[in-house]
């Protein structure tokens, strides 16, 4: 199932859910040509945003990407605060929500190194280039070269448009 | 530590090898675009690669039965 940023981001910003845009969507959004197959947030970790993100994403029937079929799963608030970081099939698409990243940032930590984006008609949060190249760097897989290496290209175009 | 070093290094020259093969073009055009239609050429692009994808997988089935 393609994954719609349009459709997976308006019902966290309608359900007021404080979360950073990352991974390659953020890339995408940043001027990318690689193609990604799900939508990765970091989620603040409070009480109050926890129990409004599973109240957003409940209707969407969240279940554990690649788990077999049948392994019981209760998408709640409990759940969500026993775990940190979950991998998601939903009626959306695939849908990776972080408590962490690699790099042991939070959503507090990386808020300073985000930016609103205006898309679909209301307006998110997305990672900055530079800390979106940190986090990839960090988490040292060899997988993510390729798409490192494009983010520092877009990067160097980014300021070389600006000077 | 020396080896963590050594895995570091290796990435970033990797990293740079990489660099030099990125298609600037298709990045130049990408940001003319806004949020919106970058979003929205990715998921044409993904809807693509899900269509060929169904196609391989039906012309698999249909080999297999022969």
């Amino acid at each position: 199932m393609a994954v719609d940023l349009a459709q997976v981001i308006p019902p966290l910003v309608r359900a007021n859910v404080d979360f950073i845009l990352i991974g390659g969507m953020a890339a995408i959004l940043h001027g990318s040509a690689r193609v990604t197959f799900d939508v990765d947030v970091v989620y603040s970790r409070t009480h109050d945003n926890v129990e409004r993100l599973t109240i957003a994403l409940a209707p969407h029937r969240p279940y554990l990407r690649n788990a077999p079929s049948g392994l019981p799963f209760a998408w709640d608030t409990k759940t969500i605060r026993n775990g940190l970081n979950f991998t998601l099939t939903t009626d959306l698409g695939d849908i990776d929500l972080l408590g962490e990243v690699a790099s042991g940032e939070t959503y507090q930590t990386l808020l300073p190194h985000s930016f609103e984006v205006e898309a679909f008609g209301i307006r998110f949060k997305c990672i900055d280039l530079p800390t979106l190249i940190r986090i990839k760097e960090a988490a040292g897989r060899r997988k993510d070269q390729e798409a490192i290496a494009e983010l520092r290209v877009l990067l160097e175009e980014i300021e070389r448009q600006q000077c | 530590m020396l080896r963590v070093m050594d895995s570091v290094a290796a990435n970033t020259d990797s990293v740079g090898d990489y660099m030099r093969d990125v298609d600037r073009t298709l990045l130049l055009e990408n940001l003319k675009l806004t949020f919106e239609q970058r979003a929205r050429k990715h998921l044409r692009a993904l809807q693509m690669v899900e269509e060929l994808r169904r196609a391989g997988k039906k012309l698999r089935q249909k080999s297999d039965g022969r």
